[in-house]
């Protein structure tokens, strides 16, 4: 309408600055324990029922763990950039046997191993890249079906690289060689990758991202370089797969073809990336960690409440669950269930309950204040 | 010497010519209007100076410098602003961040930055009372103020509006193209691209373009006034 051109319209009272309202709102100590309580409650049962029931599997938490950073890696391409990756296992994959090449076959130690699967997992991802500043949507997402099944069925199969059939050897780094040292090391480099995804979203760099995905065109017309950006965002999820890759092959000792197929690491980590939540880093890593223990816990729960038919086929119920829980996120909430929790979390942040959507559209920790 | 020089332009897509060899001059300070029908050329014409096209032949001189075939990037640095045609602003980001997408190249410092936010905010206050709101949500009235306010943000000297009417009530169109005016009086050059006659009451100068080539170059209040000119060029409906 016209009218609201008009000076008056411009008065005080009607702006809209939600941001320092909130910075003015302090809950009251009954507020704060409340909140205290929300987070201490579950976690007293967690504790409780893992503690009575079953012992923690560390190498499974661990297994969690690297399934988030594969689907973080994810979510930078999907998420920030905003190209589908269907060929996810030749990303963590060549990360994984890149560091295991250096470790058995060089003998190097675990960090060489790691530092080389990182170089390697952002070359090949750039690589990727300069592609995808030719095609986009549906066909770059074929193009990375393609690269995921040329990893699978030509580089995961030389001999000399990855071992073949019996698999290439990778050690767990010094001092942390126990499943419960080693599910520390995991998520110390969650932790890291968690926090150069906070600035990366919250700096210059996130802005350009997000811009570049809503509309390249009008991206490049107001000085971003969108060819820059694009490859940029390719090397950081190479970086992140990479990593993920080194875990993956140090967690058993052995990395073998078989367990970087398309199903056992593409579908679900991009399941994971999509119900967790696009640019939810928060939801994402709590979707991974369920996705894991729900196929670990869930014979265990079945056991003790004589549930035979759960108890036998656990881990393809959570698959399906998965499957169907995508459809019901990509129907319902789109942005998945990250946004959903949000609201919880920005409440035990200490800030009023309210189910409105951040502004940003989901782009969490993105802030326009200079 | 004119502020913006075209000379000879040909630009074309593919193996299709769309410009043949455009001639026209832009004077500083002044509102340029280019009329003309569908598919005259129009936004090629803006899209070739602000650098998203590239000619095959001609050149193009702002402020004494030759700038055809530059990266956009580089003339946004110069002072070269283009809104585009059907607004095109960023739906999931915020009015505020929107406009600082606008200021990218430049390097200003914070207080220049809210300084020149403050201007924009000016000109167009509903978008400072929105500022939080996903640009989205908005109407297509006030995207296309974000849209000439992101603009603003690169502190343009030569600014090129592509049908800013388009999809507006002529009353709103209106209050957005004496905004236009208001900003050409503070000292930007502005062409704006329109199929709407209407728009010649806010234009010095006007261009006709016709099949890629300028039919018409003259003043529009002439344009305006000569009914006999009008319905030569932009036909009996005008």
């Amino acid at each position: 309408m016209a009218t609201a051109l008009e000076p008056e319209a411009a008065s005080p009272e009607v702006h809209v600055v939600p941001t320092k309202a909130r910075a003015g709102f302090r809950p009251t100590p009954a507020g704060w324990a409340a909140r205290s309580l929300a987070v201490a409650l579950p976690g007293l049962i967690v504790v409780w029922y893992v503690h009575h029931y079953a012992p923690v599997r560390a190498d499974f938490l661990a297994g969690g763990v690297i399934i988030a950073i594969g689907a973080l890696s994810l979510n930078v391409l999907v998420g920030y950039t905003g190209q589908i990756s269907l060929g996810h296992q030749a990303f963590i994959g060549i990360g994984a046997f890149t560091s295991a090449y250096f470790i058995g076959e060089s003998g190097q130690s675990f960090y060489v191993g790691m530092i080389a699967a990182i170089v390697v997992g952002a070359v090949q991802a750039v690589v990727l890249g300069l592609i995808a500043l030719r095609v986009r949507g549906l066909y770059f997402a074929l193009v990375t079906l393609a690269w995921g099944f040329v990893g699978e069925q030509s580089i995961f199969q030389l001999k000399s690289f990855t071992g073949g059939g019996a698999g290439a050897h990778a050690t767990r780094p010094g001092g942390f060689t126990t499943d419960r040292m080693f599910l520390v090391f995991c998520a110390i480099v969650l932790t890291l990758i968690l926090l150069v995804d906070w600035r990366l979203v919250a700096t210059k760099a996130g802005r350009a991202l997000q811009a570049i995905r809503e509309n390249p065109q009008v991206a490049a017309n107001y000085g971003i370089n969108v060819k820059g950006y694009t490859l940029f965002s390719f090397a950081v999820a190479g970086v992140y797969a990479g990593l993920a890759g080194a875990l993956f092959a140090s967690r058993r000792d052995t990395v073998s073809a078989t367990d970087l197929s398309f199903y056992l690491v593409a579908l679900p980590y991009l399941l994971v990336t999509v119900v967790g939540g696009l640019r939810r880093r928060g939801g994402i890593v709590v979707f991974a960690m369920l996705f894991v223990l729900g196929g670990e816990y869930l014979p265990d729960l079945a056991k003790s409440l004589h549930i035979k038919f759960i108890q036998e086929n656990a881990g393809n119920i959570i698959q399906s669950l998965s499957g169907v829980l995508a459809v019901l996120t990509l129907i319902f909430q789109p942005d998945g269930v990250g946004t959903i929790t949000a609201p919880i979390g920005r409440w035990l942040k200490g800030e009023r309950f309210s189910m409105h959507v951040s502004a940003g559209g989901g782009a969490e920790g993105v802030s326009v204040r200079p | 010497m004119a502020y913006l020089e075209v000379r000879g332009l040909r630009v074309g897509y593919g193996a299709i010519p769309v410009l043949q060899g455009i001639d026209f001059d832009v004077e500083e300070g002044k509102t340029t209007v280019l009329l003309g029908l569908n598919g005259a050329g129009k936004t090629t014409t803006v899209a070739t100076i602000a650098g998203l096209l590239k000619p095959s032949a001609g050149t193009i001189t702002f402020d004494g410098q030759r700038i055809e075939g530059r990266d956009p990037a580089q003339l946004v640095e110069r002072g070269v602003a283009l809104v585009p045609e059907g607004r095109r602003t960023f739906p999931s980001l915020t009015i505020a961040q929107n406009l600082r997408l606008g200021s990218w190249t430049k390097r200003q410092r914070r207080q220049e930055l809210q300084a020149t936010e403050a201007r924009v905010y000016e000109y167009f206050p509903v978008l400072e009372e929105r500022r939080d709101q996903l640009a989205g949500t908005m109407s297509g009235g006030e995207q296309q103020m974000l849209a000439i306010g992101r603009a603003m943000m690169s502190l343009p000297r030569l600014m090129l509006i592509d049908e800013a009417s388009l999809g507006l009530s002529p009353r709103l169109a209106k209050t957005v193209f004496s905004i236009v005016d208001k900003i050409n009086d503070d000292g930007v050059t502005v062409i704006i691209v329109e199929q709407n006659v209407g728009v010649l009451r806010h234009a010095d100068n006007a261009l006709v373009m016709e099949k890629g080539a300028i039919v018409y170059q003259g003043s529009g209040e002439e344009l305006r006034k000569g009914d006999e000119l009008r319905k030569t060029y932009l036909g009996a409906a005008s």
